[in-house]
């Protein structure tokens, strides 16, 4: 079993605090990859005495952006499956960046391997339209 | 129609004169006086049959949009002195219609006819009174007009307003009605002894406690939309959204009423609040309402209350008008020097706890259940946490039952916590400047453990006699995360003539701590000299030929502490964009013109500049004598008064670094907010062009710091995504090859060029709901443009798989 080192690297060069997760296998698809991230996060929000602020990968539904994450305008237990799909949306849409090592992942279902102390980077993106 | 008149045909006489008086050219006064003169001289048989004819057209007439006073007039001079007045119903449906106007400036037919309604015994109606009253408060008011005012005392105030409406209904009895006349005679700047007097009999009758609450609850309804708008809207200001004139001065009295009133929270907050709305900009008038938010700041100086000194310091961080900024300037001076102490330290001791037990919380028991105050960043949360210890976000029904006002107190204090943060970042921001050092114990007290200050302190960066330290897990820590006890001297750290090491590392342990910095201290931009300025010696360039909104420049400068004049577009000469920094004993100046010459099209409707040039940044000794120039631009000259020497500028080489590295960083904080190389809607260069070569240098030229800093980051990125075959970074452009051309983004603003011709392709983030389109840990902000530069490359590397059609039509232009 090995850890996984996730960092969150924001555009002003800036890494977020690494937290790491014990994946059982050696290879995982970049799908399952951001699902364990995604569960792994939602999980330790909802085991929050009073949960209303989340920081995480993407934003949960009915909530609103503050300066260090997502506000609940209740607070309330997030669905971890509706938040994976969402992550993964936002995947395809080029709502963020998934490095491994040092290197993209691009496509959902690639396997990819997961050498011990691996570093798997998100990095954050803007939407963006014509003018 | 002196021919009708000769022939006695009151018919056509009534029609031709309604044509004269409805005629919407401007027709010459003498036919008008010749008219009046004919109609008045008629037999007054013939006279009354025009009435009647007149009466009848009048019925079938629709003059609806805009006042007739002339109409009103001819109605007065035809009907008004027969028997039975037979245009009674006619003239008082005219005068009816003044009542959603403005005002006029004076207009002796209106108010020969108000007059006329009143001798007959018939009330205007409240909006007609109101009407009236403006008349005589317009500037060129006859004393007639005033005289006539005087006479109207019911309504007591002027119908339109929110406010006035509401206290009016409050106070329809007397003695309040009284009190409320009495207000609305404080028609100077300070309240006489007489006036106090008769306030103060008003008052006792009533009750202190009584009054007060019922003018607080009033003034939270100023600034409101008005009641009903104005029909007529004047060139100028809209009318509709500044305060009417003559509730103006009710409000002065009521402020003047509160400073009579025993001192209470409640008080100093309301007055605090007043001053804000009465200084919120309206397009073309600036401040509503000057003298409002003045008498409010003169009550809260005679009030002797911690929280009215405190809403006064708090003021002072906020407001940018001049008028009222040295009035808070001046109440805060004295009360310093009533304590025997400085001004800074008055503005230190100012900060009221607002019942914060330890730093950034307070913890209350209310019934069964604990209210927690917290601050968490720039705001104060309340939370609860029932009998059982479970935390529940709404607030309990027990609470909301058996401690209401427990509660109300408690949202009011969230409400100026979060309003005093800001005010207290802002004055921590500012202290850079003041070479301001406190002893450590004075300090501990006043910043370190300051409920409230504290908050903030704790986030920033100091110096204990030289050690640099910060406050992380309960102690200040040294770099090392030593503890640091003791100290005799403390003053705010800045990076200027750090070592970037160090710099670099205390935002390591910034980041290591997850400490959210209030403003950008470890992170702040530092502006060494430059070769080019010490070629130049006395003055920066490095700022010049930027084309900058003037607004926009204008309230950012006010802003940041410069004095600044609105350049108009008229021959007159203005100083330079100043900066005083009387610790320094220096002046700071950014040299600024005018830009273009076109009414309409380079000036706004009242002649203000749309846009202004930039030039040099100087210095100068405090004292020195002012420098100004042509609006319109020419040079810069000092004006010499009795004899004075001129006085050259300061070597640059001797301006401390600290003091060039602010000011500059304020300069660029100027051009990079207001140019209008930012808008991307500006590639065809502007009006007529002209700005095209700027623009396109702008959004296309070298890079300043931040871009040089964001190019190394790309390069360290870069490599690791998977377009990075499609990507180089070549100069100032991040070049990117897509299916269908290539694309080059510059590193400085985001913009790109296409080849083959390096044409313009505008793409900009989706929606401001995404602003912040990041998450986790930031030590102050992102840098937007980076995320903006990452996006539009990846983006743009899949070119053929841009759906959004106006992306597309650009990139799929066909030239011709």
């Amino acid at each position: 079993m090995g850890t996984v080192t996730f960092v969150d690297e924001t555009t002003s060069g800036d890494r977020g605090a690494a937290f790491g997760l014990d994946i059982a296998e050696e290879r995982l698809t970049a799908r399952e990859l951001i699902r364990r991230r995604v569960f792994q996060e939602v999980a330790e929000f909802n085991a929050r005495a009073e949960p209303h602020l989340f920081q995480g990968l993407v934003q949960p539904q009915d909530t609103e952006r503050v300066l260090n994450g997502y506000a609940l305008r209740t607070p309330r237990r997030i669905d971890p499956e509706v938040q994976a799909e969402r992550a993964l949306a936002a995947f395809a849409g080029n709502g963020f960046l998934v490095l491994v090592g040092d290197r993209q992942i691009t496509d959902p279902d690639e396997e990819i391997e997961l050498p011990l102390g691996v570093e798997v980077t998100f990095l954050k993106l803007v939407p963006l339209v014509g003018g | 129609m002196q021919a009708h008149a000769a022939a006695g045909e009151a018919g056509p006489l009534a029609y031709e004169a309604l044509c004269v008086a409805t005629a919407r050219t401007v027709f010459r006064g003498d036919v008008w006086v010749r008219m009046v003169e004919v109609l008045e001289s008629l037999d007054p048989a013939v006279r009354a049959e025009a009435a009647g004819e007149l009466g009848r057209l009048y019925a079938g007439f629709s003059s609806a949009d805009r006042p007739q006073t002339k109409v009103l007039r001819l109605l007065q001079a035809v009907g008004a002195d027969l028997p039975g007045d037979p245009l009674a119903a006619e003239r008082a449906a005219e005068l009816e219609k003044l009542g959603t106007e403005v005002s006029i400036w004076w207009d002796g037919d209106v108010q020969a006819a108000a007059e006329c309604e009143l001798a007959a015994g018939r009330p205007l109606s409240a909006p007609v009174v109101a009407f009236l009253r403006r008349c005589a408060l317009e500037a060129y008011r006859r004393p007639e007009m005033a005289a006539l005012a005087r006479k109207l005392t019911d309504p007591v105030l002027n119908v339109g307003e929110a406010w006035a409406e509401q206290a009016m209904e409050e106070a329809a009895e007397e003695p309040w009605r009284a009190l409320l006349a009495h207000a609305a005679t404080a028609t100077s700047a300070k309240p006489t002894a007489t006036w106090d007097k008769a306030a103060l009999t008003l008052i006792e009758p009533l009750g202190t406690d009584a009054v007060r609450a019922a003018v607080l609850g009033w003034l939270p309804l100023v600034g409101r939309p008005r009641t009903f708008a104005y029909t007529t809207v004047r060139s100028g200001p809209d009318a509709n959204l500044a305060f009417d004139p003559y509730n103006a001065n009710a409000l002065r009295g009521l402020t003047w009423i509160l400073a009579l009133l025993p001192a209470h929270p409640d008080t100093a907050r309301a007055l605090g609040a007043l001053v804000e709305t009465s200084l919120k900009k309206v397009p073309g008038l600036g401040p509503v309402n000057p003298k409002v938010a003045n008498a409010a700041v003169t009550a809260l100086a005679r009030t002797d209350s911690r929280e009215a000194l405190a809403e006064l310091a708090r003021l002072a961080t906020r407001v940018t008008y001049k008028g009222t900024l040295k009035l808070l300037d001046a109440a805060l001076d004295t009360r310093a020097r009533a304590l025997g102490l400085g001004r800074e330290e008055i503005e230190e001791l100012a900060v009221p706890a607002y019942g914060l037990t330890e730093v950034g919380r307070l913890a209350t028991q209310l019934g069964d259940v604990t209210a927690l105050l917290e601050i968490q960043g720039a705001k104060a949360v309340l939370r609860w946490r029932s009998a059982t210890g479970k935390e529940v976000k709404s607030v309990p029904a027990a609470v909301r039952r058996d401690h209401p006002e427990e509660l109300k107190e408690l949202k009011a204090a969230v409400k100026d916590i979060d309003k005093m943060l800001g005010a207290q970042a802002e004055r921590l921001d500012r202290q850079f400047l003041a070479r301001r050092t406190w002893s450590y114990a004075a300090w501990r007290e006043r910043y370190l453990d300051h409920p409230l200050v504290g908050s903030l302190a704790r986030r920033l960066l100091w110096t204990v006699d030289g050690t640099t330290v910060g406050f992380a897990d309960g102690a200040l820590r040294t770099l090392t995360d030593d503890p640091v006890e003791h100290g005799t001297e403390v003053a705010l750290w800045h990076p200027v003539g750090r070592e970037p090491a160090e710099v670099v590392a205390w935002r390591d342990w910034l980041e290591r701590h997850a400490i959210t910095q209030p403003f950008k201290q470890a992170h702040r931009e530092v502006y060494l000299l430059t070769d080019a300025e010490r070629a130049t010696g006395t003055y920066s360039n490095r700022f010049a030929a930027h084309i900058v909104r003037q607004h926009q420049f204008h309230s950012l400068a006010a802003v940041r502490g410069w004095r600044n004049k609105l350049r108009l577009c008229v021959d007159d000469e203005a100083p330079p964009a100043t900066r005083e920094l009387p610790q320094w004993g220096l002046r700071a100046e950014y040299w600024i013109e005018g830009e273009g010459e076109e009414y309409g099209v380079d000036t706004t409707e009242s002649g203000s500049y749309l846009r202004l040039r930039t030039d040099q940044v100087r210095f100068y000794p405090i004292g020195a004598p002012e420098n100004s120039a042509h609006c319109c631009g020419g040079e810069y000259r000092m004006r010499l008064r009795d004899g004075a020497q001129p006085v050259e500028p300061l070597p640059l080489t001797e301006i401390p670094p600290l003091v060039l590295s602010e000011v500059l960083r304020d300069v660029d904080l100027f051009v990079g907010v207001a140019s209008v190389g930012n808008d991307p809607t500006w590639q065809d260069g502007g009006p007529g062009g002209r700005f095209r070569a700027y623009w396109t240098s702008y959004g296309f030229g070298e890079l300043n710091q931040s871009a040089e800093t964001r190019r190394a980051l790309l390069a360290r990125l870069v490599p690791r995504l998977a377009i990075a075959g499609r990507c180089t970074i070549e100069g100032r452009f991040l070049h990117v090859k897509g299916e269908l051309r290539t694309y080059k983004i510059h590193l400085g603003s985001g913009n790109i060029l296409m080849t083959p011709n390096d044409e313009y392709l505008c793409i900009v983030p989706k929606g401001s709901a995404q602003t912040a389109a990041q998450t986790g840990y930031l030590p102050f902000e992102g840098d937007r443009t980076l995320a903006v530069v990452l996006s539009k490359a990846l983006m743009l590397a899949k070119d053929t798989e841009i759906t959004d059609p106006t992306i597309v039509s650009q990139i799929r232009r066909i030239r011709r």
